[in-house]
């Protein structure tokens, strides 16, 4: 104890205790000091952050200035920032071509206006909006249809194979099977509107006369359907599918509902962008 | 805070509240009175700005909105900067009416501060509204007018960081809670207001994901800085009205305000999940934001005591706007947790629904307990020059309290149940149903209007009390003021 007291003093600035004392001995102090440590390190987290990110190209960045200036963030989301009253436009690359864009933005559509802009600024926005589309993916989407390029619930692909083998016709089973693997997923679903506005396809069938779903096929129709390139026995077998479609709707979506078990919530990321 | 509420809630009868005893400084009554005007005003710009904006929705009536000059790129950023404005304006009030019984007389110095400050924000107010009604955009979340503008604001917030330091700096840890917040409060909006300004660095803005990495994250604590003067406001408030202290120097009060604030820095993560980031931000939102259910446990219990006590009169004005708050709390807060659930969120991220989480927590907690704290104050400046107060507490201001909270609860109900329904429709690739995408912007519109409604004939009410011209140095000698 007396070695203790003939110990030479400290200057009290040299002792931790003295700076955490100054720093709030009490339990308030305390807790700010621990606050503004856990503010400091999640800050040191979000700046070291060493994941993956994509450098834009000047003309990436051009198109960026475009998508600020122009305030597209008050109608459109990317990565969850921005408005509500148009579409999510952060895989918009992936959805639509740089002439659909053109298009939108020169003649403007429903709530959108119109923007006067150079063919240069649209090449830099379209820049921009394929560099944002590499990055990941804005919107959740369920992960067996990505898998299966598809914008339909694999089971209910499943069931409807099932439904149209049973069916015994070749030509419907080989459209069925285009169907699929060509483009027509990219924008069209069965049972339903999909989120881009295309028409079902179930439905189609029924309302257009064979005459017109080939020309349909082989021609496109404005605005927004390109031409298929189909080969023309390729069209036969996709309007017999549309056809068959039409008149079976109801008992095939009897079928599919019945033979499609629930699988929403075990189909669902964790972490979203995986 | 909510025990304060409770107090509050037993003890403020009717509009009787106390006058002070001591002489005030009129020209720190004055700057209570300047912020609250703009704060009002802010909130009436917010007002038509979304009434206009809303209108958008049918898309019949948007092209017309677009012949006329009016644009939605314009409307939103209008409504969303002026809404945040109004927060801290009120705000920086409360403080300013805390400075009248703390603070003594004004000094020179400290008055050439405060006139810095006053013209900053008013250089700023009028250059934002321009900038935005120009169609000069930055582009950004809140702040999405011209960055120029933002040089007044960080000069007026630094002149009041400085004013407040130079009072309450000493000592800060034996004062209530509300000042710890309020003090915490500043640093954080100077800081948050700052990195909200990052994306001018040439190499961040080649860099959109760090950039939204960082917006996000100075976005989510530039909140959670306005909730600490939202917060302390309801503490400070309640004692003052309930004449008892304790509660704000209890080491709850002190607990919950730490996990509020640990809440405000993190759970911004909650809206970058799918983001692509460090795995560990999102870990440290997720676990943070299921602490948030202790918060949740202590709304639930005090709601549940506020509907068994018996209370013999009607509540008055404040009251009703402080149990407003205390219940949008509880909404809000269940809403808050399952949206940091990560696949709930993957699914509704981006929906209306989020839109319907912001709008209940800026307009049923924030406003409410600060539309709590203009009645009170508005009370006193009324006191003062010998009125009376009745028509901030009659029958009809209560139901006007109660309009304005179905409508908002209208709003935020209607945006909850369709973005669930797009989430729903949009996870499998389909379009949202006809019941949403047609009907949806109606509803939407009609409970817009009749929130509208409310809170114009409040905003009459207060109007005609802030604007109204009279002496106020000659007022303060009133004996009301003591």
């Amino acid at each position: 104890m007396s070695d203790l007291k003939r110990a030479p003093k400290k200057h009290p600035k040299s002792n931790v205790r003295f700076w955490l004392a100054r720093c709030g001995s009490s339990a308030k102090g305390g807790l700010i000091f621990a606050l503004v440590c856990a503010f400091v390190g999640q800050t040191f987290l979000v700046y070291a952050d060493a994941s993956e990110t994509v450098e834009l190209q000047p003309l990436g960045v051009a198109g960026r200035q475009i998508w600020h200036t122009n305030n597209c963030q008050a109608c459109h989301q990317m990565y969850g920032f921005g408005g509500f009253l148009g579409p999510d436009l952060t895989n918009a690359a992936s959805r639509i071509e740089r002439s659909q864009l053109a298009a939108q933005l020169s003649r403007g559509e429903g709530q959108m206006p119109r923007f006067d802009m150079s063919e240069d600024e649209i090449d830099a926005l379209w820049a921009f909006l394929e560099t944002m589309d590499e990055t990941g993916i804005g919107q959740a989407r369920n992960p067996d249809l990505v898998e299966h390029g598809s914008v339909q619930d694999a089971q209910k692909i499943d069931a409807l194979g099932r439904v149209i083998e049973e069916s015994g016709s070749s030509e419907v089973a080989a459209g069925f099977e285009l169907f699929q693997n060509w483009s027509c997923v990219g924008c069209h679903v069965l049972y339903g509107q999909s989120a881009v506005g295309a028409p079902d396809l179930s439905r189609s069938g029924a309302t257009l006369e064979p005459e017109s779903i080939l020309e349909v096929l082989e021609h496109g129709r404005l605005p927004r359907m390109p031409p298929s390139g189909l080969e023309p026995d390729q069209r036969a077998s996709m309007q017999a599918f549309i056809t068959f479609m039409g008149e079976h709707r109801e008992e095939t979506l009897e079928r599919v509902v019945e033979e499609s078990s629930g699988s929403f919530w075990s189909s669902v990321p964790w972490w979203e962008f995986e | 805070m909510t025990q304060v509420l409770e107090q509050l809630n037993d003890r403020v009868v009717d509009h009787k509240v106390a006058p002070r005893k001591k002489v005030v400084d009129p020209l720190r009554q004055y700057a209570t009175l300047l912020f609250m005007r703009g704060a009002i005003l802010s909130i009436t710009i917010t007002l038509l700005a979304g009434l206009l904006g809303a209108l958008y929705y049918i898309p019949t009536v948007a092209p017309v909105m677009q012949r006329l000059g009016i644009q939605f790129t314009a409307l939103r950023p209008i409504h969303t900067t002026f809404a945040m404005a109004f927060i801290f304006l009120a705000g920086v009030a409360v403080v300013h009416r805390f400075f009248e019984d703390e603070a003594g007389p004004m000094e020179g110095s400290e008055r050439m501060r405060l006139r810095i400050q006053i013209i900053a924000w008013s250089i700023a107010g009028v250059g934002v509204l321009g900038s935005y009604i120009a169609g000069v955009f930055s582009g950004r979340e809140y702040m999405g007018y011209h960055p120029i503008f933002s040089i007044p604001i960080m000069i007026g917030w630094v002149m009041f960081v400085w004013n407040f330091y130079q009072h309450l700096g000493k000592g800060l840890l034996s004062r209530p809670v509300h000042v710890t917040m309020w003090a915490v409060g500043t640093l954080f909006v100077v800081y948050t207001f700052a990195e909200q300004h990052a994306w001018l660095l040439p190499g961040l803005f080649s860099d959109p994901i760090v950039d939204m990495r960082i917006q996000w994250k100075a976005t989510g604590t530039l909140v959670g800085s306005f909730n600490l003067f939202v917060y302390g406001t309801i503490y400070y408030v309640g004692t003052k009205l309930s004449g008892n202290a304790s509660y704000a120097h209890s080491r709850l009060a002190y607990a919950l305000f730490g996990v509020g604030l640990l809440n405000s820095f993190t759970n911004f993560a909650h809206h970058t999940y799918h983001l692509p980031q460090n795995e560990l931000v999102k870990w440290i939102s997720f676990v943070v934001s299921m602490v948030e259910i202790i918060l949740l446990a202590r709304v639930v219990w005090d709601i549940a005591g506020m509907i068994k006590a018996k209370r013999p009169s009607p509540p008055c004005g404040i009251q009703l706007f402080m149990a407003s708050a205390k219940w949008w709390t509880g909404f809000i807060l269940v809403t808050a947790i399952l949206i940091s659930i990560p696949p709930i969120n993957s699914l509704i991220h981006g929906t209306r629904l989020v839109m319907g989480h912001a709008m209940g927590a800026e307009i049923g907690i924030d406003a409410m307990a600060l539309f709590a704290a203009t009645t009170w104050i508005l009370i006193e400046i009324m006191q003062r020059r010998g009125e009376n107060p009745e028509p901030l507490s009659s029958r009809a201001y209560r139901r006007w309290i109660i309009g304005l909270n179905i409508g908002v609860a209208g709003l935020v109900g209607w945006l909850t149940i369709s973005g669930i329904g797009t989430a729903i429709y949009r996870y499998d690739g389909l379009a949202s149903p006809v019941w949403i995408v047609v009907g949806g912007p109606y509803v939407f519109v009609m409970f817009g209007v009749i929130a509208a409604y409310f809170l114009s004939r409040l905003l009459f009410a207060w109007m005609r009390v802030l604007f109204k011209r009279s002496n106020l140095i000659a007022d303060s000698t009133h004996p009301s003021s003591g």
